[in-house]
C-alpha cells in the first residue's frame, strides 16, 4: 500500500493545527528577541512542506525500501501486528501494574507474563519463568536499591 | 611535566589504580545496559566521591565516563539497542553485522576505534586546549545555530527513503522538543496544563522508547527468537583484517576530527558526533548502498567519533568552565563541590587536577581496550541468552531506567508514547535518526537562534552575512537540494551529450 499520499496529508493537516496553536502564543519580547513562538513556527512550516512534498511530487524511495515494501506485500500481516500488539499490549499492563501494584508485585508476576508469552507453547517451563522472575526482581532490587540507593517504584494500592 | 609526573604518581597509588579498574569495569557494564549509560552512573556515583580526596573522586568519575562511551557499542551491536545517544548510530550497521554473523568483527572495529578515538583526542586535549579555547571564543549564536542546522540537514538528506521523509521527521524532532519551558523567557508552551510536561519530553524515556522497547515489538511480532549463533572460539586479533583497517584509515582521521569538533563545541557531543561522523562516511563512502545493511566502515566511523568526543568535550570544560554535553557538566559539577573552579585559571591554580583529569582518561582508554579485548570473547555469549530470557529483563530495566531519573510514574506513558510513536514512524518509513538528532540539538538551536537575532539589530541577516554561518547554512540547504539537483543534472547532461 501507498503510504506517501496519506501521510502528506496527514502531515499537512498536523502542521496547520500546530501553526494555529502556536500562534496563540502571546508573550512580550524585548531587544528584538522573537520570542517563544518562532522555533515552533519553524519546525512545523518544514513539517508543512514536507506534507505538501510528499502530496505533491512522485514518491522517490530508495531501491532498499522498494524490495522491503515488495516484499511484506507477498505476506500476510495480521499475525505479526496480532503478534506485535500482544506485546505492546503486555508493556501497557507492565506500566499499569507499577502504578497499581508497585515493583515488588508487578515485576516477578509480568516478568512471568513475557516469558510465558514470548517463550511459547514449546519452549516454556512454568517454574523456571517463575524463578527467572524472582532472579530479575531481586537482581534489579540489588543494583538500584542496595548499589546505587535509588527508589524503586511503589504502588498506589500497596 | 613536573605537575604531569605528580600526577601520574598520584594515580598509580594502588588504591586509587584499583578505584579506576573498578570504575572503568563498572562503566562498560552500565554502558552496555540500555538505559543506563556512563553518564547515569557519573551521576549516581557522584555523591560517594564527596568522601574522597578531589583526584580520586574525579578518577572514579572519569572512568566510569570513558568506559560508559566505550560501552555503549556492546548494546547497539549485540542487541540493536545503544547502550547510550552516542552509540546510536553503531546500531545501524554494527547489528546487521550481527545478524549477518560478524558481531565479532563488529566489536573488534568497535573496541579499536573506539581506543584510537579516545586516547588521541585526550593527549590532544592536553596539548591544544589553549589553542583551540581561543577559536571557539570567536564563535558566536549564528556559528552554533548554523552548525546544529547543518548536521539535523545533512542527517535528513542522507536518511533512508526520500528527503521529505527525513525533513518531516527531523521538524517532528524540532517540534516535539519545543513542548514545555522555552529557553530564555520559560513560557510554557504546548503543555496543555499539563504540570509533567513543563520540563519537556526527558531523553531517557524517549531513547529506551524507540530503541528498548520498539525493537522487542518489532521483533517478537516477526518471530524472531533468536539472533544467529557467532563463532567465537577462532578469533585473531580484533578479528578485523588489516586491509579493512588500511581502507578506513581516512574515514577514522575523518570521524576522528567531526568527533573531536563536535565534542569540543559546547552544548554538544557524543550523541551528535556519532551520527554526523556516520553520515559523513556514507556520504564519501564509494560503496554506500551497503550502509545500513551491515557495513564495518559505519562502526569504524561512529565509534571514533564518539569516542574522540571525550577529549573534545574535556578542553571546554577545563578552559572555560563550559561544559560540552551532560555528562560534562555533571563533571564540572563534581570538580565545583570537590572546591576546584574550572576555567582559564585551574591550569594555574591547580594543574594537578587538570593533569590528573586528562591521566585517567588515558589510563581508562587503555583499561577499556584490554577489558574490552578479552571481554570480546565473552561478549558474544549475550547472543546464545534466549530472547524469552533477555526480554523480559530488559523491559524491566527500562521501566525502572525511565523512573530513577524523575521518579514519577508519567515517565510509563512517556516510554509506552515513544515505543508508540516509533512503530507509527518505522510503518511510516519515517527515519528515527533525523528525528532523534533533531530532539537532542533543539534546546541548542532555539537557544542560539534567537539569542543570535537580540544581539544586532539586523534580526536573522547575521546568520548568512557571518562567513562560517553562511558557509554551514549553504551546506545545509546544499544538502537538501541535492537531491532533486542531481538527477536533473545528469538528465542535462545527458540532453548534451544526445545533442
Amino acid at each position: 500500500m501507498n503510504t506517501e499520499k496519506p501521510l502528506g496529508a496527514g502531515l499537512v493537516a498536523f502542521a496547520i493545527a500546530g501553526i494555529l496553536v502556536t500562534m496563540q502564543i502571546s508573550v512580550r519580547t524585548f531587544n528584538d528577541d522573537p520570542g517563544p513562538r518562532l522555533f515552533p513556527l519553524l519546525g512545523f512550516s518544514i513539517l508543512l512542506l514536507c506534507g505538501l512534498g510528499m502530496v505533491l511530487t512522485r514518491s522517490k524511495i530508495s531501491d532498499v525500501l522498494r524490495e522491503e515494501e515488495e516484499a511484506a506485500a507477498g505476506t500476510d500481516q495480521t499475525p505479526a501486528a496480532r503478534r506485535g500488539a500482544i506485546m505492546f499490549g503486555l508493556l501497557v499492563a507492565y506500566s499499569l501494574a507499577l502504578w497499581l501494584l508497585g515493583y515488588y508485585i508487578a515485576t516477578p508476576l509480568m516478568v512471568y507474563a513475557f516469558y510465558h508469552t514470548i517463550a511459547g507453547a514449546e519452549r516454556r517451563v512454568w517454574w523456571r519463568g517463575a524463578l527467572y522472575g524472582l532472579a530479575v526482581t531481586g537482581g534489579v532490587h540489588l543494583v538500584f536499591s542496595e548499589l546505587l540507593n535509588t527508589l524503586l517504584p511503589s504502588g498506589i494500592l500497596f | 611535566m613536573q605537575d604531569i609526573l605528580a600526577s601520574f604518581g598520584t594515580l598509580l597509588a594502588p588504591m586509587t589504580l584499583l578505584v579506576i579498574i573498578l570504575s572503568t569495569a563498572l562503566g562498560i557494564v552500565l554502558g552496555a545496559i540500555p538505559g543506563l549509560s556512563g553518564g547515569l552512573g557519573v551521576a549516581l556515583l557522584l555523591p560517594i566521591t564527596f568522601g574522597m580526596p578531589p583526584e580520586v573522586g574525579l578518577a572514579m568519575l572519569v572512568s566510569i565516563w570513558v568506559g560508559g562511551v566505550s560501552g555503549a557499542m556492546i548494546g547497539s551491536i549485540l542487541l540493536g539497542i545503544p547502550g547510550s545517544p552516542s552509540a546510536i548510530a553503531t546500531c545501524f550497521d554494527g547489528y546487521p553485522m550481527t545478524r549477518n554473523g560478524q558481531a565479532v568483527k563488529a566489536l573488534g572495529a568497535a573496541i579499536t576505534a573506539s581506543f584510537i578515538g579516545t586516547f588521541l583526542s585526550i593527549l590532544i586535549a592536553m596539548a591544544a586546549s589553549p589553542l583551540m579555547a581561543r577559536l571557539a571564543l570567536k564563535m558566536g549564536p549564528w556559528e552554533y545555530f548554523s552548525l546544529g542546522f547543518c548536521a539535523i540537514s545533512l542527517v535528513a538528506a542522507l536518511s533512508r527513503g526520500s528527503v521529505f521523509h527525513g525533513l518531516a521527521a527531523a521538524a517532528l524532532g524540532l517540534i516535539l522538543a519545543s513542548v514545555g519551558f522555552a529557553p530564555i523567557d520559560g513560557y510554557p508552551r504546548f503543555t496543555f496544563g499539563n504540570i509533567y510536561l513543563n520540563g519537556g519530553f526527558d531523553l531517557i524515556p524517549l531513547m529506551l522508547g524507540f530503541f528498548a522497547l520498539k525493537q522487542i515489538v518489532q521483533d517478537y511480532a516477526r518471530g524472531q527468537q533468536q539472533v544467529p549463533e557467532v563463532d567465537a572460539s577462532d578469533i585473531k586479533g580484533f578479528g578485523v583484517t588489516w586491509k579493512e583497517y588500511r581502507d578506513n584509515t581516512w574515514n577514522m582521521i575523518r570521524s576522528f576530527m567531526i568527533g573531536l569538533w563536535i565534542g569540543f563545541l559546547p552544548g554538544m557531543g557524543a550523541a551528535l558526533s556519532n551520527m554526523v561522523a556516520y553520515a559523513q562516511a556514507k556520504s564519501a563512502s564509494r560503496h554506500p548502498e551497503k550502509f545500513g545493511k551491515g557495513c564495518v566502515d559505519g562502526v569504524f566511523a561512529s565509534e571514533t567519533s564518539n569516542n574522540a568526543s571525550v577529549g573534545g568535550s574535556l578542553i571546554p570544560m577545563v578552559a572555560l568552565g563550559i561544559p560540552g554535553d551532560g555528562v560534562t557538566a555533571i563533571l564540572l559539577g563534581g570538580l565545583m563541590i570537590h572546591g576546584v573552579q574550572a576555567g582559564p585559571l585551574l591550569f594555574n591554580n591547580n594543574p594537578e587536577i587538570v593533569y590528573a583529569l586528562f591521566l585517567t582518561a588515558l589510563i581508562a582508554a587503555v583499561l577499556v581496550l584490554v577489558m574490552q579485548f578479552w571481554g570480546m570473547r565473552l561478549f558474544p555469549a549475550i547472543l546464545k541468552i534466549p530472547y524469552h530470557y533477555l526480554y523480559p529483563a530488559i523491559v524491566v530495566l527500562g521501566f525502572m531506567g525511565v523512573f530513577v531519573g524523575s521518579s514519577t510514574a508519567f515517565n510509563y506513558v512517556l516510554l509506552l508514547g515513544f515505543a508508540g510513536l516509533g512503530l507509527a514512524m518505522d510503518k511510516l518509513r519515517l527515519p528515527i535518526g533525523p528525528f532523534i538528532l533533531a530532539f537532542i540539538l533543539a534546546p541548542m538551536l532555539e537557544l542560539n537562534l534567537r539569542r543570535g537575532m537580540t544581539y544586532t539589530d539586523d534580526g536573522i541577516l547575521p546568520f548568512f552575512t557571518r562567513p562560517i554561518s553562511g558557509l554551514l547554512l549553504f551546506a545545509a540547504v546544499l544538502s537538501i537540494v541535492s537531491p532533486f539537483l542531481m538527477p536533473w543534472l545528469r538528465s542535462l547532461r545527458r540532453a548534451r551529450q544526445g545533442g
